[in-house]
């Protein structure tokens, strides 16, 4: 096991009556390194993601357990286990501005002060290509503006690991080629474990990115047979 | 830890909760047991109880004040429902100026309406006054029961004109969700008219939905205290406030009787309620077989198009009573001689002045009230709401929902009784400490209703973003989910506000009677006819409600004005 690779071990997930929704997963994700789990709607991708995360719904069952760095995180609240995830929504807070949306959940270094605080969520907004947009509302973005804007928030949280839950499927054919290779441009640049769930194989980083390929089915995740890419 | 305090704060607050609503009933059955077969604070046995019930059933006032009761509360929930009708009508239809203009009456807490309603409309007031003498040839005030009228008619208008933007404003947010627009355009597209679309094919899906606040009209309209005191005839009264007169009768042969009548009067008032709604039903469904019967005649047509003017000429007159009644509160609360018909009184501040220090004391007694009982029920509200979103609840439960309901259906007197009685048989007394929990109780089962749907239908997306970027759950509820609900969270602490203002009998009863609020101190002007006093209590009453509605929903506005994803 690499020092801050992500990895699963027999990570289960059932229902209160102990129907399986995901079964159990062993998998190990290196710095760097991307998973791409493929699969019909409803075969669990994205259950398997939540319970990594921890945001499950209270009735599900989660056992198993996902570490980090070596460490085991999954008894810990999903605030305390530094997983960055990006939705299918930006789910940017409509009553902050783009650069408070950035700023709140920003890592707090120790003696820095307000300006420059200011500063560094100007220099996440200009890698992002939306320089001089901090005070812009949110509504006023467009599809690939704030799918770039939910990216600078996360990175900005200087997560150890990065979940994708079909980030993409939300923009249009035209915008998702872009946003998806800037994205997964950033992305590697952080060299984290990224892990990555989508029913459309077009999505997947092949081109940027060290890639596995999975898929799943019925909630049983196994390797595609080109599984590395 | 935060998770975990968090986690304990929200299903504690939920066990709280279930807990009171637990003893709420004990407390309930204990009042019917004692109350029925003798103990407690009532009949020391069976028998004298027993006595209690046939001397209350033999009474020479209780029929004609079951019948008062019944046509009043009936009567004027059956036109309000009417009324409201044909404002959603015209207004879902056409311009929906009418229904958003008499939204905010229902921050008038409902004495002060009746206050400004009977300052008008009396023989002697402002109505006659601006008309005499050179319409009506009056010199005098004709000696004519207008307000307090033996028929119980002025009690029915001011009580159906009060209760309509309530049925608006909930039909208009039950119609949210039926595709509107797409509806009334199949309706036309098939030959329908716009009314007749509306008739046949809206209303059928939104009466359902209509059936539950009719209910809490309805279980108003029979039970109320503090209207029918204003309004309502007094030879006799109705049977609420009967049952509150017994309640201060000093011999206790007379006391014995009010476990019996409060009993009698919910079970008149549920077996009243559910026939209406049944004889409704029967209504719903002839019209909807009615509806497949082909296109309705011409004498139909005009039917829907006289009855949807009428419902929006009543609308403008709520507006026109609201604005005229506030006009005719201020000038009495700052008359000193107003004769008659003189259009205008003599400006003193006399009444002021005489009645600054009991003034002050009831504003101060009604805002601490209303605001420990709002700060209380609102905050044990949203940590119940958190215990039950975080089970990944969409809507209250069943179970919930009946609990929210039922303090608001039942006759208030008997709720009031049944956490008096049961107080006291803890060695518990009335005072402040019963005020406020009897306030916190109607306050959050009002506030549940109004806030708890859209509270649990919060989009989870944003939770688990919050969260998956690092925020606990308490930073998620201060950061995230509040600001994004400030517009329904300000409102529903106005209202709650307004709730508390507007509580008559747990004031009195639970206080002894002791504790006095612009409420209390208004209906005690308006029961002895006292002009100026009533009109001033109502004044402050209706300004303080308005100020703080307006203040709530300005304040969102005012802070988001930039925000294009915050529409309120």
């Amino acid at each position: 096991m690499t020092d801050a690779s992500l990895v699963l071990s027999n990570l289960e997930v059932t229902t209160a009556a102990h129907t399986p929704l995901v079964h159990s997963t062993n998998l190990e994700i290196l710095p760097g390194h991307c998973a791409a789990v493929h699969g019909p709607s409803g075969s669990g991708k994205s259950t398997l993601l939540s319970a990594i995360a921890g945001v499950t719904a209270s009735d599900l069952i989660v056992s198993g357990v996902v570490a980090l760095a070596g460490q085991p995180v999954s008894h810990l609240p999903t605030h305390r286990r530094r997983l960055g995830m990006l939705f299918q929504q930006a789910h940017l807070f409509p009553h902050l501005s783009v650069g408070q949306n950035i700023a709140l959940t920003m890592t707090r270094r120790q003696g820095e002060g307000r300006q420059a605080r200011r500063q560094r969520v100007e220099a996440w907004l200009e890698q992002m290509e939306l320089g001089g947009m901090a005070r812009r509302d949110p509504a006023t973005l467009s599809g690939g503006q704030k799918a770039r804007v939910a990216l600078a928030r996360l990175l900005a949280t200087e997560p150890r690991a990065v979940l994708l839950d079909e980030p993409f499927s939300a923009l249009d054919p035209t915008l998702r080629e872009a946003t998806r290779h800037f994205i997964f441009r950033y992305l590697q640049a952080q060299c984290v474990p990224i892990l990555l769930v989508t029913h459309d194989s077009g999505d997947v980083p092949a081109q940027q990115l060290p890639t596995k390929l999975y898929h799943m089915r019925d909630g049983r995740l196994g390797r595609s047979e080109s599984s590395t890419v | 830890m935060g998770m975990t305090f968090y986690a304990i704060l929200s299903t504690g607050a939920s066990r709280v909760v279930i807990g009171v609503g637990v003893l709420a009933a004990c407390a309930l059955l204990l009042f019917i047991g004692q109350g029925l077969l003798g103990g407690g604070i009532f009949a020391p046995n069976w028998a004298e109880s027993w006595q209690a019930a046939q001397r209350f059933l033999g009474g020479p006032t209780i029929m004609k004040g079951l019948l008062l009761s019944l046509w009043t509360g009936a009567g004027s929930s059956l036109l309000a429902l009417w009324v409201a009708k044909q404002i959603v009508m015209s207004s879902q239809l056409s311009s929906g100026w009418i229904a958003r203009l008499i939204s905010p009456v229902l921050a008038v807490p409902h004495v002060a309406f009746a206050i400004g309603f009977s300052l008008l409309l009396w023989p002697g007031g402002w109505v006659a006054r601006l008309l005499s003498p050179w319409l009506t040839g009056w010199s005098r005030v004709p000696d004519w029961v207008v307000i307090g009228d033996p028929l119980g008619l002025s009690l029915i208008i001011g009580l159906a004109l009060r209760e309509v933007p309530f049925l608006v404003v909930a039909a208009l947010a039950a119609g949210r969700g039926l595709a509107l627009q797409q509806t009334l355009s199949v309706g036309q597209s098939l030959g329908l008219s716009a009314s007749e679309s509306w008739h046949r094919l809206l209303w059928p899906r939104l009466w359902p939905r209509l059936r539950l606040p009719l209910v809490l009209v309805l279980a108003y309209g029979l039970t109320n205290v503090d209207m029918a005191l204003v309004l309502g005839p007094t030879t006799p009264p109705t049977l609420a406030v009967q049952i509150l007169n017994l309640l201060g009768d000093p011999d206790p042969i007379e006391f014995y009787q009010v476990p019996w009548s409060a009993l009698f009067l919910t079970a008149i008032a549920g077996l009243a309620i559910g026939s209406i709604l049944l004889l409704l039903q029967g209504e719903a469904d002839w019209s909807r077989r009615a509806s497949l019967d082909g296109p309705w005649g011409r004498w139909h047509g005009y039917w829907l198009a006289t009855s949807r003017l009428l419902g929006v000429l009543v609308g403008w007159l709520i507006l026109l009573l609201m604005l005229f009644g506030f006009a005719v509160t201020l000038l009495f609360a700052f008359s000193r001689r107003w004769r008659f018909p003189d259009a205008l009184p003599e400006f003193s501040l006399a009444t002021f002045q005489g009645l600054a220090d009991g003034l002050l004391t009831a504003l101060g007694g009604t805002l601490f009230i209303a605001f420990v009982a709002t700060l209380v029920g609102i905050a044990t509200l949203v940590l119940v709401l958190e215990s039950l979103a975080n089970r990944g609840l969409r809507d209250w439960p069943t179970a919930w929902k009946a609990g929210l309901y039922l303090p608001l259906i039942l006759p208030q007197i008997l709720v009031v009784l049944a956490f008096y009685s049961g107080a006291l048989t803890l060695g518990w007394g009335p005072g402040i400490l019963l005020i406020l929990v009897g306030h916190t109780v109607f306050v959050f089962c009002f506030s549940g209703l109004l806030l708890g749907a859209s509270w649990l239908r919060f989009d989870p997306g944003f939770h688990q973003q919050a969260r998956s970027l690092g925020l606990n759950p308490w930073s998620v509820l201060w950061s995230i989910k509040l600001p994004m609900f400030i517009g329904p969270f300000l409102f529903t602490i106005a209202m709650a506000m307004t709730v508390s203002f507007a509580l008559y009998l747990p004031t009195v009863v639970l206080g002894g009677g002791r504790f006095d609020t612009l409420l209390t101190e208004g209906v005690h002007f308006a029961s002895n006819v006292r002009r100026p006093q009533m009109a001033l209590y109502a004044l402050v009453q209706m300004v303080v409600s308005f100020l703080l509605l307006g203040l709530c929903l300005a304040l969102p506005r005012w802070l988001y004005r930039d925000r294009k994803g915050m529409q309120f």
